[in-house]
């Protein structure tokens, strides 16, 4: 039962930042033994150094073709975006999936390109001009985040999520520790108390005490 | 027992059941702790004692049109000192709510930017529109459709402060450039504002503008100011500001032409797809449109 919660202020996190550490540092007196520490994937993907600059991608002709189809809201709408899901999923994957959004549109479904070429693309956040001093990068999605709350456990006795939490209400849990009741904490995220990422609250503590 | 900690400060706009704005700041503790609030020299401070900041101390940015920033202190290790960095004078209320997180709520009132708004017409003239797009963007995004969403932000921003907005257009649809003028002439404009973006052949091009016309010191001002005020919003390039000899048709209103973004480079194209910015965006000119008329006061 969550009872609190509590958004936690950062410094701005970078490369040069470990994500343990930070979490330990910023949650230690006030989170205990029972609390969850969910912290946005994000951060943790850019203290993984997973933030890159559009700048300095190399874009090829599938990316430029295929930028064209995720509409303009998407998130590898622009050729960079595309060129960077291409190196993390590799081409076939890519064309694989470009192939069965194809068909999926035909039907007139939706989702298919991520379910054919990695669900890890659809966490790619392309440039959106919020959480300065990364809001000109493309962000890619946290590796291993299994690891990271196993080790935000370990640091700081408390049960630990990353989540996925955007201002159109979605909620994606990348990863909890084994005392998390994973589907039940969705409904205590929904509102997204990190807020906007300009807010610079990337953890949310959720006490249950 | 442990000692509360600050762990977030934050603010936003409000509105009291009487209809009246104020700017919120809001500081969140994990317990109460000892308070006094103040006013000195014209800045909001507030001191307390028993508690310690769990946030990174130093400046937390705001510009709303009434506060800047706030700073927050560690003074010794058990006390704390806040100060809202407020750019007009005003009235200040200060409440605690809640358990956890606390909240120490300083309330300022924004009544000194309603009366520099007060009985103004703006009228806000989103770009192109119908078969007429406007630039492109590298990718797919037209300059027609992505002015609307930051012209209706700034209509609401602008209303919200009491002035009268009058758009040239609320849809996709051609306006030809008299019946913008009209628009003006009819509601006997105070300032008109064109939203655009830029286009460049080069990709790499990048940033803000606003342009003015000729023979208008006046919208010189208000385009340096408006310009001033965007880019430090957007975080973005400084392009400068040209002069625009069409714009003469209407001399006695001052008129600039804001290019929000360069639409034709890659990243900033990219970031037009965020509602985020077309907020920003918006509060940028709104910001510099308020600083333009604070300055139009006589001293």
């Amino acid at each position: 039962m969550i009872k609190a919660r509590i958004p936690i202020r950062t410094h701005v996190i970078t490369e040069h930042d470990d994500i343990v550490k930070v979490v330990k540092k910023y949650t230690g007196d006030i989170a205990e033994p029972g609390d969850i520490i969910s912290v946005a994937e994000s951060v943790v993907a850019i203290a993984q150094g997973r933030a890159i600059l559009p700048g300095i991608v190399k874009v090829g002709f599938l990316a430029r073709f295929l930028c064209r189809f995720p509409g303009k809201d998407g998130s590898l709408a622009t050729p960079q975006a595309m060129q960077l899901a291409i190196v993390e999923a590799g081409t076939f994957k890519i064309l694989l999936g470009a192939a069965a959004a194809f068909i999926g549109r035909l039907l007139g479904r939706r989702g298919d390109f991520y379910r054919v070429a990695g669900r890890n693309l659809a966490l790619i956040d392309d440039v959106a001009g919020t959480m300065c001093p990364f809001d000109k990068h493309i962000i890619l999605g946290p590796k291993n985040p299994q690891q990271v709350v196993d080790a935000v456990k370990e640091a700081t006795g408390a049960e630990a999520v990353i989540v996925d939490v955007n201002y159109k209400r979605n909620v994606d849990v990348l990863a909890s520790s084994s005392g998390v009741d994973a589907d039940g904490l969705i409904k205590n995220l929904v509102d997204n108390p990190f807020g906007n990422d300009d807010q610079q609250t990337p953890i949310v503590i959720l006490k249950t005490s | 027992m442990k000692m509360p900690r600050i762990t977030n400060i934050w603010s936003r706009i409000r509105e009291n059941g009487a209809g009246k704005l104020s700017s919120q700041v809001v500081i969140e503790s994990t317990g109460r702790f000892g308070t006094m609030v103040r006013e000195e020299c014209g800045k909001v401070i507030l001191e307390g004692s028993g508690v310690e900041a769990n946030m990174p101390v130093g400046a937390v940015e705001v510009y709303d049109g009434l506060v800047t920033n706030i700073y927050l202190n560690q003074v010794t290790d058990d006390k704390i000192k806040i100060l809202i960095d407020n750019e007009h004078l005003a009235e200040f209320k200060y409440e605690v709510t809640g358990e956890l997180p606390v909240r120490f709520i300083v309330s300022l009132e924004r009544d000194s930017i309603l009366s520099l708004f007060q009985d103004k017409k703006i009228v806000i003239d989103p770009g192109h529109g119908g078969t007429d797009a406007g630039a492109r963007g590298s990718v797919n995004l037209l300059e027609k459709n992505v002015v609307l969403p930051i012209a209706r932000d700034l209509q609401e921003l602008f209303k919200q402060a009491g002035a009268r907005v009058f758009l040239t257009r609320q849809e996709d649809r051609m306006v030809t450039q008299r019946e913008r003028w009209e628009v003006a002439r009819r509601c006997e404009a105070d300032l008109f504002l064109s939203i655009h973006t830029h286009a460049d052949e080069d990709s790499k091009i990048g940033g803000v503008a606003v342009n003015y016309a000729a023979e208008s010191p006046i919208s010189a001002m208000l385009a340096l100011l408006v310009k001033e005020e965007l880019v430090r919003k957007l975080k973005l390039a400084d392009r400068g500001g040209k002069i625009i000899k069409t714009y003469n048709a209407i001399k006695t209103v001052p008129l600039v032409e804001i290019e929000v973004v360069t639409i034709t480079n890659w990243v900033e194209e990219g970031l037009l797809r965020s509602p985020t910015i077309h907020r920003k965006a918006a509060e940028g000119i709104f910001n510099g449109v308020k600083n333009f008329l604070a300055e139009q006061i006589p001293q």
